[in-house]
């Protein structure tokens, strides 16, 4: 790609070369920064692990308090009445005999069907 | 990594630096801190040459690659605070170059920035890849992982317009 038509252009970025090179860092060889620096790549990670790690363990203890682990057979045993029967048991002062009467027997006379 | 990687990446050291200040706008400290990050990259393992482009090419794309991750990361970090503040006292939120730099700094220097950074993005990168870093546009394809056909056309019209732009006069501050 040499256009001899780009000559300006290519003056105008050497110029501009020569100023950023002016002001480019010195070089400092990586191989020389790798201890100070790879560790901070790897505490990533184990703090995402301890956070995770945390987080369990305040739930399980949340959940113990709020007593979600507790066994179900202390509930049953710990709910409250809500309904007991009191007195006797209903219709208990009706004569019913059952067996000898027909099943529309307490019907008023003019509702009973008489069959031939 | 090993020495004759490190050796390499020396020899293209200052080249590197320049392809990092206009992957950030020509911002040196973030320039700086692209490069480093870059290099780091390759110590860790994380970026590994495998031979098939040039060293130059590959390592360039690279550099791209961290320039683009660190403009993401500074992006979302950027809360509504700092810009609000920005756009109150009239500072870009890039650290402007130094009085003194600017003096130094030939006015065609300045005016081929400028003119850059009126150019789309590929257009800007390709002719700084070609001009600047004296590779060819199937080598700047390579590092802006773009078709080399895609390349040449950034490259034609990039040309005329910083010519264009290069040749009109400057606007008026």
């Amino acid at each position: 790609m040499n256009d001899p038509t780009d000559h300006d252009l290519r003056e105008s970025f050497a110029r501009l070369r020569e100023q950023d090179r002016s002001i480019a860092p010195a070089w400092r060889n990586p191989l020389n920064l790798q201890p100070a620096c790879l560790p901070a790549k790897e505490t990533r990670p184990a703090l995402r692990w301890s956070l995770a790690l945390a987080s369990l363990a305040l739930l399980f203890f949340l959940g113990r308090q709020d007593g979600i682990h507790r066994p179900v057979g202390d509930l049953g045993a710990e709910l409250p009445e809500l309904f007991t029967p009191q007195g006797s048991p209903l219709f208990t002062s009706i004569a019913f005999d059952a067996p000898s009467l027909p099943s529309d027997t307490l019907l008023p006379p003019h509702l009973t069907i008489q069959l031939p | 990594m090993e020495h004759e990687t490190a050796q390499q990446l020396e020899a293209l050291h200052t080249d590197s630096f320049g392809w990092a200040m206009h992957c950030c706008g020509g911002n040196p400290s973030r320039a700086e801190d692209v490069l480093q990050n870059a290099y780091l990259k390759v110590v860790a393992g994380r970026a590994d040459f495998s031979g098939s482009s040039s060293f130059k090419t590959w390592w360039f794309g690279v550099i791209r690659l961290t320039a683009l991750e660190e403009h993401r990361r500074l992006r979302h970090r950027e809360s509504l605070l700092s810009r609000l503040l920005a756009q109150v006292t009239g500072h870009p939120q890039s650290s402007p170059p130094c009085p003194a730099r600017q003096m130094e700094a030939g006015e065609r220097i300045q005016e081929l920035k400028q003119a850059l950074a009126c150019l789309p993005a590929r257009q800007a990168e390709v002719l700084h890849l070609v001009f600047y870093q004296d590779l060819t546009v199937n080598e700047a394809a390579a590092v802006m992982k773009i078709s080399p056909g895609s390349a040449r056309q950034h490259y034609e019209r990039g040309k005329a317009r910083l010519r264009t732009l290069l040749q009109s006069p400057a606007p008026a501050h």
